[in-house]
């Protein structure tokens, strides 16, 4: 396995300008919540500003209102968001994973309905995956699908649980994998389920700082019509895989602290406390921090030649992930003492949040172990 | 033909060449000898190592990713011989304008802050400390600040006319003091400093440790996947796996760092942070590798007679020059800290310079 060195072009440079200088206006420093990654505030506001400039579903087709770009200038977009810790909260699920999962499997109506107001920054989405019993081994799902016809409209009422739904009380739309057969793999379907909905319950359960993402989703006869099933019966398992793919390759992977870094880097400059062990971190982290900028453009590029990168993403988040975390540790221990979450000063309250939100970041998206798994796998291939 | 397909094909032909002239006993033999001389007479016959010095300075012609190809498979196969050392020497002479033999190899002198050398017309006196192949080389270039013009002056001079201290670096490599006390030398002007010298050697010697990190990975997943306790290829144990996890991990990262950095050395912007960083991150990532590799192996791994040596001492002896983890990380830090930012030192490409 490699990855193709390979850098912006000058094209993508002026994007990046472009959208640097954009930023500067619209989020100046102070105006917004920093948020870690892709945990950014909720600002319905923010996302179709965004949507406005044409950086939201930009590589999703142009006839459904896309920006018809590719996987890097996506990039370009996100990493300046992520290096600001922007609000992106609202349609982060929908830009990354859902516009793109039903440009591919959805219909010529759900396209119509959905992929332009996804461009537009105008709905956003929850991914429902997890059950009580179903994690790592998510195939072995419960919340189950039933074939049922209501007012003479097909469609299907859903049972079950679903948990760790990130969002879900603030979403359009779940995005959620269901079981309609018995084989493990070959009997799941991806259902789109508008909330409120009769019978959906959501209840956010508090994060450990303190904050509500988590949510537990109950689904009791839920009726879903048939209009609203994504890709065809049974085919769910495959089409889940090719959104984890989405969500393991991005950007997202290693500049989940980049708020804290830039900061950190900020007051250690006014300090003018010049010693080897700070140089020696800051040096670790900023080459580290140009190699997965490296690595994420490389994947990338794999997307928009028509590969299905799967094992080089797994391979680049595990890494990421685990470098993400490092990073917090170290500025932690610059700072000399442990932050406090309702420090008057938002760079202790931010580095707070990140030490106690860090070992999500190795478990989102697929745990180290799964990644490991998989990896394995390929590469005994 | 695509740039891509030559060097697709250079790849195959050193590939096979390495494999089959430069084993694992003709990397313990060299340790005993100053050069093996039919190795090198069978690179050198092919003229692989002037690839990527220009045909007009008597060099073999080739783009910059043929020789990271060469390189690259160098280290892949622990070649005991100084192909980065002639490339480098051969690469400043091109530059002076002046023009290489294509016979025996030549070295380059790395500059260390105990070397003592300086010139007086053709006349040459002092030490040089660290030479790679310093005692087997047919010339040794060196370069030198002119602190008076604020020129540098590029001198080759003949190992033969030196007082040489042989030494071995980790890996057993020829590694020699050279005392020159008047000797003749050819003088040059360089348009390259001692600064970009270290960069590109810094840069080479990643992709070399790139293409050693795939060896170990190579090496440690065969024997993982061989080797049998409790009734099952120890490969199959989930912490083992993690092991041959963090080796591909390791050596994909060196690859694609490097071969960046050695494009960035090319561009015309400047390169000095990508250059360093890529040496960093191979500095670091080797030492993962070399850990996790020996982990996964056991006692066997500890041994002369295994092939796992042939690689892990290489990479102990290049984490330790043309830029050593503390020093590079002076240099970057520093910089960083003077710009007061990580997220575009990191993605706007020449936009800090260390």
């Amino acid at each position: 396995m490699r990855l193709e060195a390979t850098e912006l072009t000058a094209t993508e440079r002026a994007l990046q300008a472009e959208v640097r200088a954009w930023l500067d206006e619209r989020l100046p420093e102070g105006s917004y919540p920093v948020g870690l990654g892709m945990v950014g505030a909720f600002d319905p506001q923010f996302s179709r500003d965004l949507g406005a400039q044409g950086w939201l579903g930009m590589a999703l087709p142009k006839e459904y209102g896309g920006g018809g770009r590719t996987a890097v200038e996506r990039l370009v977009v996100v990493e300046e968001l992520l290096t600001r810790g922007a609000p992106v909260g609202f349609h982060w699920v929908a830009d990354r994973q859902s516009g793109p999962s039903i440009a591919l499997h959805g219909t010529e109506e759900q396209k119509q309905e959905f992929l332009p107001r996804i461009a537009r920054g105008e709905v956003s989405f929850a991914i429902g995956m997890s059950e009580p019993d179903a994690g790592s081994d998510l195939a072995s799902l419960k919340a189950r699908a039933e074939p049922v016809q209501r007012d003479g409209i097909e469609g299907w009422l859903i049972n079950g649980t679903k948990v760790w739904t990130s969002g879900a009380h603030l979403v359009d739309y779940i995005l959620g994998l269901f079981r309609t057969g018995d084989d493990k793999h070959g009997g799941l379907t991806q259902f789109i389920i508008e909330r409120p909905s009769e019978g959906l319950t959501i209840s956010p359960i508090p994060f450990i700082d303190g904050e509500e993402h988590f949510c537990l989703v109950t689904f009791e006869d839920v009726f879903v019509p048939d209009t609203r099933r994504l890709g065809e019966i049974g085919w769910g398992w495959m089409q889940n895989q090719g959104e984890l793919v989405l969500e393991r390759g991005g950007v997202d992977r290693w500049m989940s602290a980049m708020p804290v870094l830039e900061r950190w880097v900020r007051r250690e400059q006014a300090n003018a406390q010049r010693h080897g062990r700070l140089l020696g971190d800051l040096a670790g982290i900023t080459a580290r921090c140009w190699a997965f900028h490296g690595m994420s453009l490389a994947v990338a590029r794999m997307v928009d030649a028509g590969q299905f990168p799967q094992t080089e993403a797994a391979l680049v988040k595990d890494m990421a992930t685990r470098f993400e975390q490092e990073c917090v540790e170290i500025v932690l221990a610059h700072l000399g003492r442990m932050p406090d979450l309702a420090s008057p000063d938002p760079y202790e309250a931010l580095l707070a949040t990140a030490v106690l939100d860090k070992p999500s970041w190795t478990l989102r998206g697929g745990t180290t172990e799964i990644l490991h798994n998989l990896i394995s796998k390929e590469l005994n291939r | 033909m695509t740039t891509d397909a030559v060097a697709d094909d250079v790849a195959a032909l050193v590939g096979r060449l390495f494999a089959d002239k430069a084993g694992h006993e003709q990397g313990l033999a060299a340790e005993n000898m100053p050069l093996l001389e039919e190795l090198w007479k069978a690179v050198a016959g092919l003229g692989l190592p002037w690839v990527g010095v220009d045909e007009t300075a008597g060099g073999s012609g080739g783009s910059i990713d043929d020789l990271l190809v060469i390189l690259r498979a160098s280290g892949e196969h622990a070649v005991p011989l100084p192909l980065l050392e002639n490339h480098l020497a051969a690469w400043l002479v091109a530059a002076a304008g002046g023009t290489v033999a294509t016979d025996r190899p030549w070295t380059v002198a790395p500059g260390t802050p105990a070397d003592t050398l300086s010139v007086s017309g053709t006349r040459v006196s002092g030490a040089l400390h660290d030479v790679a192949w310093g005692s087997a080389a047919d010339r040794v270039v060196a370069l030198l600040n002119e602190p008076d013009t604020g020129g540098v002056t590029l001198v080759v001079l003949d190992p033969a006319d030196a007082s040489v201290t042989v030494g071995r670096d980790i890996a057993g490599q020829p590694r020699d003091t050279l005392a020159f006390d008047g000797a003749e030398a050819l003088v040059l002007d360089s348009p390259v400093t001692p600064e970009q010298l270290r960069q590109r050697g810094a840069v080479l010697r990643a992709v070399q440790m790139a293409g050693a990190m795939t060896a170990v990975y190579e090496v440690t997943k065969r024997y993982t996947g061989e080797r049998h306790q409790f009734g099952r290829p120890i490969g199959t144990f989930q912490s083992v796996r993690t092991h041959l996890v963090h080796l591909a991990q390791m050596a994909v990262m060196t690859e694609v760092s490097a071969e960046r950095a050695a494009h960035a050395l090319e561009s015309g912007h400047d390169a000095s942070f990508d250059a360093y960083a890529a040496k960093l991150v191979a500095d670091q990532n080797a030492a993962v590798s070399i850990r996790s590799a020996h982990q996964a192996h056991g006692a066997i791994g500890m041994t002369r007679e295994y092939v796992l040596q042939d690689h892990t001492r290489r990479l102990n002896a290049w984490r330790g020059d043309w830029g050593t983890e503390l020093a590079l990380a002076e240099r970057i830090g520093a910089a960083v800290l003077d710009a007061g930012r990580i997220a575009t030192a990191a993605t706007d490409a020449g936009s800090l310079v260390v």
